[in-house]
């Protein structure tokens, strides 16, 4: 084998998993994310010898990913689930501003969440918010490699990461209540804010 | 307290909860990272990594061509001739010392293959009872477990194999009038050396999980490891009918 290609091997195809699981949520579709990796490793491998040694290999294949993404799949991707994001907003700072302690709301909402009820409550975000939260608390990148990635400055993914936690928290606090935990301010019409979602972890 | 104090404790007590609250979402997808990450499916990993394999040999088959287009020029070639006719001679002497190498694992599933489907070897064992085959194959030598894979290809039989002395199975499949041998090889016998891997195969395999390669007559042959037993599939089925043939994810 090729050091070239040996060296491709043990630097890239360690983040198969981080980009595939990226790519599917960003597409919203397994196949369309299949094609997108595997475009995206084609064109990595064709241009190894630009990448700069050292630096972080992830970053620089997310990187082709996403302009891969734009490139082929942006016209065409699916809608986003209709969700109530303003009622989800106010949702959560009916939680944040009650009188409940903090411990027992991380307990009821957080600690009790399912792994399909947080994946769900993540595809269901609008996907500039979607984007970062990843970006940031599950594949760990730091905010300049997310302002990087998404082309602004590292204020708008701040703003854009505390939106994100907050529409996801209000979401599995949503998800609590309808599991019969007694969070405060929820009421029936907060139905609606929840979005059924398609795409579960793991099916 | 005043109502600008009120105001600006509880704007206070809602920035420290909002704080709290983020920092329990981040926390939350940090813990259940492993879970929230999808994993690849083998098949799409396999294709990936089939597809780069397929990049870099027409990246350097771009390169021979041009370095046979190189050759063709009438001032080169005079002069290149003698050295053509040295290195096909040397070529063919490598050649005969490679079929000259009974004891590496590809090799001897290739011929053994060879011998199964053109009909010259006879099947030691015929049947398609696993436990049947396992205890034949056990009573003539073999010593390692033998690995029976989910293929979808009707199981007809076995023959003991030898490998430089060492008893080794072969299972013999059959799909359509295609024939799928699978040779068995201890790993434990690779590493001490009492056979050989080619070992550009052993590196595909040990980086890449599978090597592929198509053989002389268009066939597929397929290496990979499972737990302990070096795996070698020589079909003369094409390389994507084999894949799709074999449950890669059980493999």
């Amino acid at each position: 084998m090729d050091d070239l290609r040996k060296e491709f091997e043990s630097e890239a195809l360690p983040h198969m998993s981080a980009l595939y699981s990226f790519a599917v949520r960003l597409t919203r579709d397994r196949d369309d994310a299949a094609d997108l990796v595997q475009e995206t490793y084609l064109k990595a491998f064709r241009f190894f010898d630009k990448f700069e040694r050292g630096t972080n290999c992830k970053a620089w294949l997310f990187r082709i990913l996403k302009n891969s993404y734009i490139n082929r799949f942006r016209k065409t991707s699916k809608a986003p689930d209709t969700v109530e994001y303003d009622a989800i907003e106010e949702f959560y700072e009916t939680i944040r501003d009650s009188s409940v302690e903090t411990s027992v709301l991380e307990e009821q909402v957080f600690d009790n969440a399912l792994d399909d009820e947080v994946a769900q409550a993540i595809e269901s975000l609008p996907e500039e918010f979607r984007t970062v939260i990843i970006l940031c608390d599950i594949e760990s990148f730091t905010y300049e490699e997310i302002a990087e990635f998404i082309d602004c400055p590292i204020g708008t993914v701040r703003s854009r990461l505390h939106r994100a936690r907050k529409l996801l928290a209000g979401s599995l606090a949503e998800y609590a209540r309808k599991r019969g935990f007694d969070i405060p301010g929820s009421d029936t019409s907060q139905e609606s804010a929840i979005p059924d979602g398609s795409l579960n972890n793991g099916q | 307290m005043d109502n600008n104090h009120f105001s600006a404790d509880l704007r206070a007590r809602s920035h420290d909860r909002d704080e709290q609250l983020m920092q329990g979402v981040s926390a939350l997808l940090m813990k259940r990272r492993d879970a929230l990450r999808l994993q690849v499916p083998v098949d799409v990993e396999r294709s990936i990594r089939m597809a780069i394999a397929a990049e870099q040999s027409a990246h350097e088959h771009s390169w021979v061509q041009a370095a046979l287009d190189w050759i063709k020029r009438p001032a080169v070639s005079f002069s290149m001739a003698g050295a053509a006719a040295a290195l096909i001679i040397s070529i063919a002497f490598l050649g005969q010392q490679s079929q000259a190498l009974p004891s590496e694992v590809t090799h001897a599933a290739l011929a053994a293959f060879t011998g199964v489907h053109t009909g010259s070897t006879k099947l030691d064992i015929t049947s398609s009872n696993p436990n049947e085959i396992s205890a034949y194959l056990a009573s003539h030598g073999v010593q390692h477990s033998v690995f029976y894979p989910d293929v979808e290809a009707k199981l007809v039989g076995a023959n003991v194999f030898s490998v430089n002395g060492l008893p080794c199975a072969e299972l013999v499949y059959k799909t359509a009038g295609h024939t799928i041998a699978l040779l068995q090889v201890d790993d434990s016998s690779i590493d001490a050396k009492r056979v050989e891997l080619d070992p550009v195969v052993a590196e595909d395999v040990a980086y890449s999980k599978w090597h592929w390669a198509s053989t002389p007559e268009n066939g597929t042959l397929f290496v990979w490891k499972s737990n302990s037993i070096m795996c070698t599939v020589v079909s003369d089925l094409q390389i994507d009918e084999v894949s799709s043939l074999f449950r890669l994810e059980a493999l």
